[in-house]
């Protein structure tokens, strides 16, 4: 009995203490839900391949942390499905800091490199508490024209993870 | 009571480090091409006939291969596409054709390029006339000595209709 009330006493303060962190987790939101881009081809091209590399730049582009002021660790990660054509390599960069309390920060390393989005879960950038409208562009290479005329699809998913 | 125990820790853990997921959709739409140059561009070609020395020796022209056709061509899948020539301003002199020779591709393009139909006969108020035929997702990178060399000839058809006089003409190379 007294071992049974002392696991009891126990897991009472455990939860205690983590009882805000229970209640909460981390949540990412993105500015914008879909990405198009249609590259042009220009007339003073004529003879020469498509520009292989593709940079998708706008204001909406932008990743939005919340819920994390208790678990405030967070570290994101970027995977994609297997859905597109095999000679094109998507990456994404985070391009600003976003906007957060003065308690809050993210990892410097993450900005200023591109991570590839591949088929295995990528950790893109880590921080502690709360960011909103963190600037984040997308790269796409081996754009060709050996490649047919077509709409290359494929979805991209960021997700968040309180870390200790 | 160990398996009590690491159920509750799991779902403490669980509850701290959840995870929150957001997707976007990614569409990349490359469209369909179809361009075409001649290199050198704005190109004026001389064919000079001469008669050849001694009585009764015939009249031989020039001949010219300086021109290359570049191109880009980006289809759906399973389509083709031609080049075609045509006489679009301007008459042959009375009593000739142009025999357009096509040899290549040539130099560092890329791709399906297609199959030459050569020589090709070009003559007044001719329809286009089909050069390469099969033509995929190619390009042939730009400038002289890329892609398909054309050779340029004046044969002559009928003598006694030939007169003396210079005659322009333009030729369009169209990528269909």
């Amino acid at each position: 009995m007294k071992r049974l009330l002392s696991i009891f006493f126990f897991f009472s303060v455990a939860i205690d203490t983590f009882s805000q962190c229970t209640m909460f987790t981390p949540t990412i939101s993105l500015g914008s839900n879909s990405i198009s881009a249609s590259p042009t081809f220009l007339g003073n091209r004529i003879g020469s391949d498509r520009t292989p590399e593709l940079t998708i730049n706008s204001g909406t582009l932008t990743i939005s942390i919340a819920n994390a002021n208790t678990c405030s660790n967070w570290e994101v990660s970027v995977v994609r499905d297997n859905t597109i054509n095999t000679d094109l390599r998507l990456y994404v960069i985070r391009t600003s800091e976003g906007i957060g309390a003065p308690e809050s920060s993210i990892e410097a390393a993450s900005l200023a490199n591109y991570v590839e989005i591949t088929t295995l879960p990528q950790i893109f950038m880590r921080g502690v508490n709360n960011r909103s409208s963190i600037q984040i562009s997308y790269k796409i290479t081996g754009i060709s024209v050996n490649m047919d005329v077509s709409r290359y699809l494929s979805n991209i998913t960021f997700s968040i993870i309180g870390t200790p | 009571m160990k398996f009590i125990k690491a159920i509750v820790f799991i779902f403490i853990q669980a509850a701290c480090f959840g995870q929150s997921t957001a997707t976007v959709s990614f569409s990349l739409y490359l469209a369909d091409i179809a361009t075409i140059a001649v290199a050198p561009a704005n190109s004026t070609i001389n064919l000079v006939g001469t008669a050849s020395s001694g009585t009764g020796n015939t009249l031989t022209f020039t001949s010219n291969n300086n021109l290359w056709i570049n191109f880009t061509s980006q289809v759906s899948s399973g389509n083709l596409r031609n080049i075609t020539a045509q006489i679009t301003s301007g008459s042959l002199p009375s009593g000739t054709s142009l025999k357009l020779t096509i040899t290549g591709p040539s130099g560092t393009g890329a791709g399906t390029p297609g199959n030459i139909v050569s020589p090709q006969t070009l003559s007044n108020s001719q329809p286009q006339q089909i050069i390469v035929t099969g033509i995929g997702n190619a390009f042939t990178a730009t400038g002289v000595n890329n892609g398909y060399n054309i050779k340029l000839e004046l044969d002559i058809t009928d003598f006694s209709l030939l007169k003396s006089g210079n005659t322009s003409i333009s030729i369009t190379f169209t990528i269909t």
